[in-house]
């Protein structure tokens, strides 16, 4: 059976303890840049809102959507799509005629 | 007067830039985020809907001496087949209803109308000139 790692004779605690906080900076840098990468695309503030509040979604809430497709729709629900629809559909005609940018 | 060549000359000089969805959206959150009323010194609210089928109401506070932030929040409305899901930085998940329902469905309304006007007829305004000159 191994000796557990801190009983070796030629353990550093100190080194250990710098290794470790390294591997959590570097976990921790890798993570920032994930989430840099995805938010590389979008600028501005609100879409820093929505992918911050996109980090805490309901798992599953996407499909519920989905899944309940044949229940009913209320009317506040008709409402809230429609005008949805329409804002959408300006916005990608108006970028439609201009060329979206990069 | 030196700045005043100055900008002309900025003018000539930096291209129109196109617009991107992202930027698009940015400025039509300024824009509802005027829909609620004045807001206090050091407030910023932002209300806009992204490009799927959520809304979004957030609010920011900072001290304006010391610049760090006092506050901060930010409310999701997505909109599915059974109802309207709120929740606040993530929790608290409920469908709303009465009072809270009307009132939203009434500022997506008017960010409609404020969007469409102050963005994109001013927008197709801008560019019919453009491409007319």
């Amino acid at each position: 059976m191994t000796a557990p790692l801190q009983h070796h004779p030629d353990f550093d605690p100190n080194h250990a303890q710098t290794a470790e906080a390294d591997f959590r900076i570097r976990q921790q840098h890798e993570q920032q840049q994930q989430a840099g990468a995805m938010l590389a695309e979008l600028s501005g503030r609100a879409l820093q809102v929505a992918a911050d509040a996109s980090q805490f979604r309901i798992p599953g809430a996407e499909l519920s959507g989905s899944a309940l497709q044949g229940n009913e729709s209320t009317p506040e629900t008709m409402t809230a799509v429609t005008i949805g629809d329409r804002i959408r559909a300006r916005r990608h005609a108006f970028l439609a005629q201009v060329g979206e940018g990069q | 007067m030196f700045r005043s060549l100055f900008s002309r000359a900025v003018k000539l000089v930096v291209p129109f830039q196109i617009p991107t969805l992202a930027k698009m959206i940015d400025d039509e959150s300024k824009i509802g985020g005027t829909l609620f009323g004045d807001l206090p010194k050091g407030v910023e609210r932002r209300f806009f809907m992204d490009d799927g089928n959520s809304w979004f109401f957030s609010e920011t506070a900072t001290d304006p001496s010391t610049r760090q932030t006092l506050y901060t929040y930010t409310i999701r409305y997505e909109v599915l087949p059974q109802g309207i899901l709120k929740s606040v930085d993530g929790r608290g998940h409920v469908f709303i209803k009465g009072v809270e329902l009307q009132r939203l469905l009434d500022a997506m309304k008017l960010y409609e109308q404020q969007v469409d006007k102050q963005i994109y007829q001013a927008q197709t305004a801008k560019s019919d000139r453009r491409s007319a000159a």
